[in-house]
């Protein structure tokens, strides 16, 4: 079976997804490719379906990413409505470098992180990578 | 629901995030097009390349404890993407 079939690409063709997750439908049925042959985008996008659910349940109302970007870089990305109808959105980028790893926020520096801030940091790549390579890359 | 960006962290593991208030959003992104924007951004802000203060090149190969590692899975996942691309 291809790993396209088994992200769902041909859901409606086969039946149920075999794909041992629970994928978000709308991520399944909204890729624009459905052929057998899946782009760098599609599996990072997969990868993040994996990835959002590392840190527990989701706000309501909110949409969030959590993934590995190219290079040595990870990104977190969370949107959502506040009280006032408003749409906000943070994305928070990762670089991992050898001196250390640094965090960025939109209109900010780059800061070093640690303590256990770098602790969860490390324990989210670790769990990220366990879940895409049982879960995916099987 | 407000925010201050500046003290963002990564939260808590299994640790759900409070407000119940917020409206349902419509919004949906790709991580496309998320990292599109952080790239658009560091353009921006000039950061590309960004020599960080406070940082020493000793030449002496010093790595953080975690880097090694951090690496690895970097490059684990670059293989797996590759592969199955």
């Amino acid at each position: 079976m291809s790993l396209a079939e088994l992200l769902g690409f041909k859901k409606w063709e086969r039946g149920p997804s075999p794909f041992k997750m629970t994928l978000d439908d709308s991520f399944l049925y909204s890729s624009r490719r459905y052929s057998n042959r899946l782009t760098y985008e599609d599996l990072m996008n997969a990868e993040s379906e994996l990835g959002k659910t590392i840190f527990g349940p989701i706000p309501v109302g909110h949409e969030r990413a959590f993934f590995k970007n190219r290079g040595n870089m990870w990104i977190w990305h969370e949107s959502w409505t506040d009280a006032l109808g408003v749409a906000q959105s943070t994305t928070i980028t990762y670089d991992v470098r050898p001196e250390g790893v640094f965090k960025k926020v939109p209109g900010a520096s780059y800061q070093k992180i640690e303590g256990l801030e770098l602790e969860n940091f490390v324990t989210a790549a670790r769990t990220y990578y366990g879940l895409v390579k049982n879960n995916l890359y099987s | 629901m407000q925010r201050n960006s500046s003290t963002f962290q990564i939260p808590s593991f299994n640790a759900p995030e409070a407000s119940n208030s917020d409206v349902a959003t419509n919004i949906t992104k790709t991580t496309t097009v998320i990292a599109n924007n952080v790239a658009k951004n560091d353009e921006i802000e000039g950061l590309v390349n960004l020599n960080i203060d406070g940082v020493i090149e000793d030449g002496q190969g010093y790595r953080f404890k975690y880097y090694d590692e951090l690496n690895q899975i970097a490059e684990e996942i670059e293989k797996c993407r590759s592969r199955n691309s």
